[in-house]
């Protein structure tokens, strides 16, 4: 048995203190992380919406598909633990075998602590923070992703036949976000693409095959609505302190939801500090060989992308574009557009390291603290990352198991209040969390999906959410509900007073009470407004796209395996 | 030459544990008040 290389032994270590040091409290107790939009349920039930089928759209497949698979065997908690500790190394791991691999690195060499630089920095910035507490966790693991999105553009280049680890790195990303898919598309077309025409088919296909998961049900699920007034300015970067918007992107930090910035990066101080470590890695590409071009381009234009909204023309701009092609719609959060900075910011520390380390001399060591500096500055500027930023775990009341008991699979259950989708229940230390319903029930859970800001509210983007909202306004709520297909009503208590149609009540316990409306009516069971059955050329469509995403993926591995077995009989 | 280094080094390495420490410190989590129930999103 081969053992790995040393320096890979290194680059795995780092990169497992790095996870450690983030994700520790989850590691070492039971419960989850609930925050945001990251919600883990025990066992997350099996339904056609995880592959885009329903009429939402489709932000979360199909990576919903994987976890309720995966949550069949393994409990939800470890799951959870299993994908982000899996994405911290493999993003600190990649992006140090990157470094390695890159151009540059084969004539002067990069030591373990340049390819430290790089996977601190990578690892260890504003935006996997932001990110981890708006609970983009999918989203987070797509960033982790790039580093071998771009190894597998780096050599395709290379080699035109040489696609399998790009069509892997594609695929992976594309499961984890719509977002995650474009990124990585954009991230191999700048790596990869040179004056072989075969590599700009090759990357068209991969790109484009990978992407269908998400892109085919979002094409065909004409029924639904994509807002984008006010959406582009409302979610657009903001300055997280007085050293401006500009100085919060540039160092990699500027989400639009405010509330959740961290102390340190409202500080002039350290978003300068922070600025001024951008600023040493982009001196560091000068020194990335040929290619400084291709990364200097690629990080430049991640940073544009996250600006034009937080201009007040930009936003307007896309918000008119917007309404004629509904797919700019993907571009609103521009924030989430900076991941690839972040892998270029990485690839020049580790380069601007290597670069100090060379200036060494006797009577010059000094410069050796320079070296520890720019290792350690990612964690000194954002010491809030350590320990998950303070996300506390929690763990669902019995009640909750309770409720999903009795609903069946075939059930259409409406979730009360109906005030957006978010919530701050009491046992999760009243932290905004996605309505873990749709999740933890089986059968159709509709809540609702409007987005409720301080100054703007994003209207539903489901036209099931609206038929339900009409129901509920009519004056026999109850029986609407019926007349739509609704069996259940969940009311989740503690948080505002609603008002419950009239129904048999057959939970109440722990926070929850489930009202069962058949007992006053027959409750309808054919296709309604809120239960519409997908056409079957829909099914067949996105059937498809899923199966060729899942062609695509088996061949990339099959050709990495090939690869090695062929590298293994020629050495 | 030494000294130069090391002294600028010092001076942004101690600002930054000493600036982002005491505002890290400073933070906290906000629970979702009473009056903020209806915007749960921008919590």
């Amino acid at each position: 048995m081969r053992r790995p290389p040393a320096s890979v032994s290194v680059d795995v270590a780092v990169s497992l203190a790095v996870a450690v040091a983030v994700l520790g409290p989850l590691l070492v107790g039971g419960g989850f992380w609930l925050v945001g939009d990251m919600v883990f349920v025990p066992r997350q039930p099996w339904k056609d919406a995880w592959l885009g089928l329903d009429e939402s759209l489709p932000r979360a497949v199909p990576m919903d598909a994987l976890v309720s698979l995966a949550s069949q065997v393994l409990p939800g908690a470890l799951v959870q633990r299993v994908l982000l500790l899996g994405g911290f190394l493999a993003g600190g791991v990649g992006v140090a075998r990157l470094v390695a691999r890159s151009t540059a690195a084969r004539a002067t060499g990069h030591r373990w602590y340049a390819r430290a630089a790089a996977t601190t920095l990578f690892c260890w910035n504003p935006w996997v923070l932001e990110r981890l507490l708006i609970g983009q966790w999918a989203i987070l693991l797509g960033y982790l992703l790039l580093p071998w999105v771009a190894l597998g553009a780096l050599r395709l280049r290379q080699d035109p036949r040489d696609a399998g680890p790009a069509a892997v790195a594609l695929a992976a990303a594309a499961v984890c976000s719509p977002s995650s898919g474009a990124m990585a598309f954009a991230v191999l077309a700048v790596l990869a693409l040179g004056r072989d025409r075969r590599t700009w088919l090759t990357v068209a296909v991969i790109g484009t095959v990978a992407n269908l998961v998400w892109a085919v049900p979002a094409l065909t699920a004409d029924a639904v609505r994509v807002s984008t007034d006010g959406v582009f300015a409302a979610f657009a970067a903001r300055a997280e302190s007085g050293a401006g918007v500009v100085a919060s992107t540039l160092s990699l930090g500027g989400i639009w939801k405010t509330s959740i910035v961290p102390g340190e990066r409202t500080s002039s101080v350290v978003v300068l500090l922070a600025c001024l470590l951008s600023l040493a890695a982009l001196a560091g590409l000068r020194h990335a060989g040929p290619d400084r071009r291709r990364w200097l381009g690629l990080g430049l234009g991640a940073l544009l992308v996250a600006l034009v909204p937080a201009t007040g023309w930009g936003a307007d701009l896309l918000e008119s574009l917007a309404s004629g092609v509904p797919g700019l719609a993907l571009l609103r959060d521009s924030h989430r557009f900076l991941a690839p900075f972040g892998l270029v910011l990485a690839i020049g520390a580790a380069h601007t390291v290597t670069h100090l380390r060379g200036l060494v001399r006797p009577r010059r060591g000094a410069w050796w603290s320079a070296v520890v500096l720019l290792v350690a500055a990612p964690v000194l500027l954002l010491p809030s990352l350590a320990l998950g930023g303070g996300i506390p775990r929690s763990s669902y009341p019995q009640a909750w198991g309770d409720v999903a008991e009795l609903v069946g699979d075939d059930d259409v259950t409406v979730v009360l209040p109906w005030t957006g989708s978010y919530r701050g229940y009491a046992w999760n230390d009243r932290r905004a969390v996605l309505d873990p319903a749709p999740r933890f029930l089986p059968g159709t859970v509709i809540v609702d999906d409007s987005v409720l800001l301080e100054d703007t509210v994003v209207p539903p983007e489901d036209p099931r959410v609206l038929a339900v909202a009409e129901a509920l306004e009519a004056a026999d709520p109850a029986a609407a509900l019926r007349a739509e297909g609704v069996r259940w009503v969940l009311v989740e208590q503690g948080m505002v007073e609603v008002e419950v149609p009239p129904g048999t009540v057959r939970y109440d316990a722990d926070g929850l009470t489930l009202v069962d409306l058949a007992g006053g009516g027959t409750v309808a069971d054919g296709p309604t407004a809120v239960r519409p059955e997908a056409p079957q050329v829909r099914r067949i469509l996105v059937g498809f796209g899923h199966g060729l995403a899942i062609l695509l993926l088996l061949a990339g591995v099959v050709a990495i395996l090939r690869t090695g077995s062929n590298g293994r009989h020629t050495t | 030459m030494n000294t130069i280094i090391a002294t600028v080094v010092g001076a942004l390495a101690s600002t930054a544990v000493l600036v982002a420490g005491v505002n890290a410190a400073q933070s906290e989590h906000k629970p979702v008040s009473e009056e903020k129930l209806y915007s749960y999103s921008d919590q």
